[in-house]
């Protein structure tokens, strides 16, 4: 039973461009000192939308502040992964901002719940909190690479608009089969059943 | 198999770097000193993205406990003073806590307590 907690995709140029949570047990950076309740997951009715383009009419947060929780939360994310994914690669001998992760750094574990990576050759990075009993997503994470990001959001025709900028992916298709390849991923006993 | 072990203090400074096999990369003293500070920085990172804890918990979370890669595994104890013993290992090691609690009683006993 694999339970999972948030999925993060950065793409190359750094930038968080999509984040789901289903089963989290805080809010974004509650951890160490607020006091908060339990977050209802993604299917509920309180669904958090982030990133957000500017110009959409998604829904945004009132405050209008620039470094929301979730910013600095991406942020956070992003550079534990990155300087873990750099400690691998020096220690592999293989140095430079190479995309495709030559060290081949998988996961990360801390007593509370365990971090997974999985990084494409285009260099397209992919972030997927579990808990610390599921041992191996990298099937999964390829799997959710080449069969839900590469046919809904590379192949997309209205995606790609300027490769050298950011776009959150606001794309309801790809939300939708994302969701139900973690929600079958969670309720099958064997990861082999899913990938079928 | 145990590659190497770095020994880092409570302050990120890197106190004890040996290599024991050559199937690691052997590193120059300023690497493993940048290394050290790397590894202390994700440790505390780690505990603040985690999705897991609940506010008012009395479960909090620990930092980074194990890395997995392709080719080796690290693993980190933390004491309670917060000092980190980090080993790199092959696959085949899946827990290394009572190793590193024992390299822990050994420091104290030889390094601390010597006059």
């Amino acid at each position: 039973m694999v339970l999972v907690y948030n999925i993060y995709i950065f793409d190359k140029h750094c930038e968080c461009v999509f984040y789901t949570e289903w089963n989290r047990h805080n809010s974004p950076l509650a951890s160490t000192h607020r006091l908060s309740d339990a977050r209802q997951s993604a299917d509920g009715a309180r669904a958090l939308v982030w990133p957000t383009n500017p110009t959409s009419t998604a829904h945004r947060p009132s405050t209008g502040s620039q470094h929301s929780p979730m910013d600095e939360e991406a942020k956070l994310v992003y550079g534990a992964v990155f300087s873990t994914r750099n400690i691998i690669n020096k220690l592999n001998a293989q140095d430079g901002p190479r995309g495709g992760n030559p060290g081949g750094f998988m996961s990360f574990a801390t007593n509370t719940y365990r971090l997974h990576y999985y990084e494409s050759p285009t260099g397209v990075k992919f972030v997927v909190n579990t808990d610390v009993a599921t041992t191996n997503m990298q099937p999964a994470l390829e799997m959710i690479y080449r069969n839900i990001y590469v046919e809904y959001v590379v192949k997309n025709p209205l995606f790609h608009v300027d490769p050298s900028k950011s776009a959150p992916i606001e794309n309801d298709y790809f939300r939708a089969v994302l969701n139900n390849y973690i929600r079958e991923i969670s309720s099958s006993a064997t990861m082999s059943s899913a990938l079928g | 198999m145990i590659h190497s072990i770095f020994i880092i203090n409570r302050s990120g400074g890197l106190i004890y770097h040996k290599n024991y096999s050559s199937k690691i990369a052997q590193l120059s003293s300023n690497e493993a000193l940048t290394l050290a500070g790397t590894f202390h920085g994700i440790h505390v990172l780690a505990s603040r993205i985690s999705p897991a804890t609940r506010g008012g918990d009395t479960v909090k979370d620990s930092g980074i406990q194990t890395i997995d890669t392709k080719n080796f595994r690290i693993h980190c104890y933390q004491t309670p003073t917060g000092i980190k013993f980090i080993a790199a290992t092959d696959l085949l090691e899946t827990k290394l806590t009572d190793i590193l609690a024992k390299v822990y009683v050994l420091y104290s006993d030889y390094a601390l307590k010597n006059p």
